[in-house]
């Protein structure tokens, strides 16, 4: 039955893909631009030459994954957490703090500091939502959503006020030092060693789902929170939290590895809202950690290719976001449909 | 019907099947778990469609596609589970899918009313209209399914397991309305389980086996053990040991209290003492405090006041199959995993075992004859008895100290209740076969069926109103009890002190 339901999962993804291709062309008919063209210069912005697939595309890629991992994690759990975006700012906030005082030490020391710390304040971020459902019975939806708010006001804060760069102009702070970046693993392209740490985790993640118990009780909670209270013998509030905090941790990670991989240092914006993309990146790999990577290179490319888009073919970037939108509808829809298409030959009685 | 054949991929649920029924008869339709039972009642009613066969109404060819094309034959069906929404009144779910003529958006529901009267007189069949569902009992749901029903007016009905969940009592009701619907000319199929039942009320019983028809006959040509060696050749009931040495107590609760979500009294005042080798079996109908003591009883609550004892192992057979005892998404091996995470031996540290689980699962799986594809296969697609054995066998193995058992062989054909039945008498250190050493463990049956608990228990009570109330087993009869359970909902308070023997009438 497993194989089966991995057939099924890739097979409503490749519609899904097949219909958003579909919708797109027909949107930008009706735009007046030539699909042909759009395409051809998406594809060769994001896989088009080592440079943009490594340079661009993976890179893009790296925080779309990690925290793709986070929500899947939460969404496996039967957590909704739609909070990533502002976990991913706390970790960035916490990762370049850490990154601009961390003094002289050898990278091997800074950058796991820098990690660790982004983490930590990803799971603090969600630890209070994480309160809130277990003590209060508050759901998570909103207030993972609300705390994203702050995070982004508390970015616009820190970066004019605390930790405004030196000369006091620009809303940003300074650049981290050398010893705290991460290396490149492919030369003369940007591409940093988080992709190396966004693999480990997902393999890390993929075996600890469903090889160790704790990552098997959270995916029970995820079938049926009662039968894991019931028949589990398992404290949810106890798992609900271990839940928020490793979604968290994950997601506040992938601020730390931003930081200290590429942008060196905290604004405004640093996320596009990679957060609510993570949702898209995560249902479309029908919430599989493995597919996350291939999901998460596949926004990658696309966020990637959209400025040749936007030069070759004068369309504007912001297309993506509407390309990425009709993604998760077709996800959606393609599920449900083949799920219909399905029923006559389940089984009942 | 007719050579009705019906195949869920390689598994054949319906070969050749022809079932007949007259207008005016109750017909009687028994059978193993997973022998066909349902499946042939859902062709019937239009919820699956036969891959062979055609149906005919009063001899005219019926080709039965969705449950409306049944519907408009007039047929209809109780389910096992009740469909209405509970935080609407009974008068909004009756009105909900009954249109009775009525136009635009607008719910019919003087028009309800005056049929609701027009079945009362016709049936004795009542309930209050504006009562909230989530406040009636299960008996009192089902009625209203069955109203629900009836307002259709339908030829023919069919009944699934509907006696399963009731005290005694309803039962009685139930059979009475069947009687008075088959002297209004209706068809009545009931599926069931408990062949005294059968007997008792139909016309004529008709026997599945493995998708087969094995045995058409009537009651009079017939008895329960006959029916019983038809279905799988074995008695229920037999070679079982109805008591044997006890020991040391191994569960206590002191005037133990609990409350609901609301602060509302759910438990007072609860006394239990549970021994080693010893059944206690507490009757009551749904919903009088019997999800709070269980729960009390099997670690996962606390109680909101007194004090409880408890050992260490314990086997929990909970009553909401679907909710609190499987995951129907995940596969028979993951739902007998449920039970094994805190289990050294089928963990390396923090890891799972899978392969020692799955070799574990399968041995399980053919000593409780659980039929399915595979140990991968999702327990929602299997049928509810097979359910059921899951869960049997994933808690009688966790339960070498104390089980507790709601409603344990819901959904269970004989050989499987009787196999059950020997599993617990095997706990409880009364099986031949061993030697003695064995440890024993101690038995708690929470069941609203009756004859279940008069039959094994040592210790009886009643659970009634959040109250414990002790009943002396050897001068109590089965109607003593019967009336004890429904004390409140009949509007009799009973003068029960002590062990609840001095019965007057």
């Amino acid at each position: 039955m497993k194989g089966h339901d991995a057939w099924v999962a890739l097979a409503v993804s490749l519609l899904a893909l097949l219909l958003t291709v579909f919708l797109t062309t027909g949107a930008l008919v009706l735009g007046g631009y030539s699909p042909l063209l759009t395409f051809q210069s998406l594809l060769a912005g994001s896989f088009g030459s080592l440079d943009s697939f490594f340079g661009v595309t993976l890179v893009r890629a790296v925080p779309l994954i990690v925290i793709g991992l986070a929500v899947t994690v939460a969404f496996k759990s039967g957590v909704w957490n739609i909070g990533a975006e502002g976990q991913f700012y706390a970790g960035a906030i916490a990762g370049v703090w850490v990154g601009l005082n961390v003094g002289d030490y050898p990278s091997y020391f800074s950058v796991p500091l820098v990690f660790l710390s982004a983490s930590v304040a990803g799971a603090l971020w969600a630890l209070l939502p994480a309160l809130m459902r277990t003590r209060l019975g508050v759901g998570e939806v909103v207030t993972t959503i609300l705390m994203n708010f702050v995070a982004i006001h508390l970015v616009s804060y820190i970066v004019r006020w605390p930790l405004q760069e030196e000369r006091g102009v620009f809303p940003n702070t300074d650049l981290i030092d050398e010893s705290v970046r991460l290396p490149t693993i492919v030369p003369g392209t940007g591409l940093h060693l988080g992709f190396v740490v966004a693999v480990i985790l997902v393999i890390g993640l993929s075996f600890f789902f469903s090889n160790t118990s704790m990552g098997f009780q959270l995916r029970a909670m995820g079938g049926s929170q009662e039968a894991t209270r019931v028949s589990g013998r398992s404290s949810i509030p106890q798992l609900l939290i271990v839940t928020f905090l490793l979604s968290g941790s994950l997601a506040g990670l992938a601020g730390g590895i931003e930081i200290a991989g590429r942008s060196f240092a905290l604004y405004e914006g640093l996320s596009p809202g990679w957060g609510y993309t993570a949702i898209a990146v995560a249902l479309l790999a029908d919430l599989n950690f493995i597919a996350v990577l291939f999901t998460g290179i596949f926004f990658g490319a696309l966020e990637g290719g959209a400025g040749a888009m936007q030069r070759e073919a004068g369309i504007p970037a912001t297309w993506v976001a509407g390309i990425e939108a009709l993604v998760l509808l077709s996800v959606l829809a393609s599920d449900r449909l083949f799920r219909r298409l399905l029923r006559p030959r389940r089984k009942e009685d | 019907m007719e050579r009705v054949s019906k195949n869920f991929g390689r598994k054949t649920a319906l070969n050749n099947v022809g079932f007949t029924s007259f207008p005016g008869e109750i017909h009687s339709l028994i059978g193993e778990n997973g022998a066909g039972k349902t499946t042939l009642m859902k062709v019937l009613s239009g919820l699956v469609v036969p891959d062979r066969g055609n149906i005919r109404f009063k001899g005219k060819e019926a080709s039965i596609l969705t449950p409306s094309d049944a519907r408009k034959e007039g047929v209809g069906m109780v389910h096992q589970e009740s469909l209405l929404i509970p935080a609407h009144t009974v008068l909004e779910n009756l009105c909900l899918g009954n249109r009775f003529g009525s136009k635009g958006n607008v719910l019919p529901y003087r028009k309800v009313r005056i049929k609701l009267e027009e079945l009362r007189d016709k049936t004795g069949l009542w309930m209050k209209e504006d009562k909230l569902i989530e406040d009636l009992s299960i008996g009192e749901r089902q009625k209203v399914g069955i109203l629900k029903l009836l307002l259709r007016d339908p030829e023919i009905l069919i009944f699934d397991e509907p006696t399963s969940i009731l005290a005694p009592q309803e039962v009685a009701d139930l059979m009475s309305l069947f009687r008075r619907l088959s002297r209004d000319g209706k068809t009545v199929i009931f599926i069931t389980h408990k062949l005294n039942e059968v007997i008792e009320i139909s016309d004529r019983i008709t026997v599945l086996k493995q998708g087969q028809v094995v045995c058409r006959t009537i009651p009079e040509e017939t008895d329960v053990k006959k029916l019983s060696k038809v279905m799988i050749g074995e008695e229920v009931g037999a070679n079982l040991a109805n008591s044997g040495p006890v020991g040391a107590t191994v569960a206590k609760l002191t005037s133990v209290k609990a409350l609901g979500v609301l602060g509302e009294k759910k438990l007072m005042d609860v006394n239990l003492v549970v021994r080693r080798g010893e059944m206690v079996g507490i009757a009551g109908v749904e919903g009088n405090g019997q999800k709070e003591l269980a729960e009390i009883l099997s670690g996962l609550r606390r109680p909101d006041g007194g004090t409880v004892q408890l050992p260490r192992e314990i086997g929990f057979i909970p009553d909401d199959r679907g909710g609190e005892a499987l995951i129907g998404s995940f596969g028979i091996s993951e739902n007998v995993a449920l039970g094994l995470v805190k289990d050294a031996r089928f963990r390396w540290g923090p890891a799972m075992l899978w392969g020692k689980i799955e070799h574990y699962v399968r041995e399980l799986i053919t000593r409780y004859g659980i039929i399915a594809t595979n140990h991968q296969q999702k327990v929602a697609e299997l049928s509810g008895g097979n359910q059921q054995k899951v869960v049997l066998a994933r808690e009688l193995k966790r339960s070498q100290d104390l089980l507790i058992a709601r409603n344990p062989t819901q959904g269970l054909d004989v050989k499987a209740t009787s196999f059950f039945y020997k599993q617990m008498m095997q706990l409880l250190g009364r099986d031949f076969q061993r030697d003695g050493t064995e440890q024993q463990a101690g038995i708690v049956l929470i069941s609203s069926d009756l004859e279940e608990i008069l039959m094994f228990a040592d210790e009886i009570y009643v659970l009634y109103n959040g109250g414990l109330l002790g009943v002396n087993k050897c001068k109590a009869s089965k109607e003593f009890i019967g009336r004890l359970m429904l004390a409140g909902e009949s509007g009799r308070v009973m003068s029960v002190k002590g062990d609840g023997c001095h019965e007057g009438p």
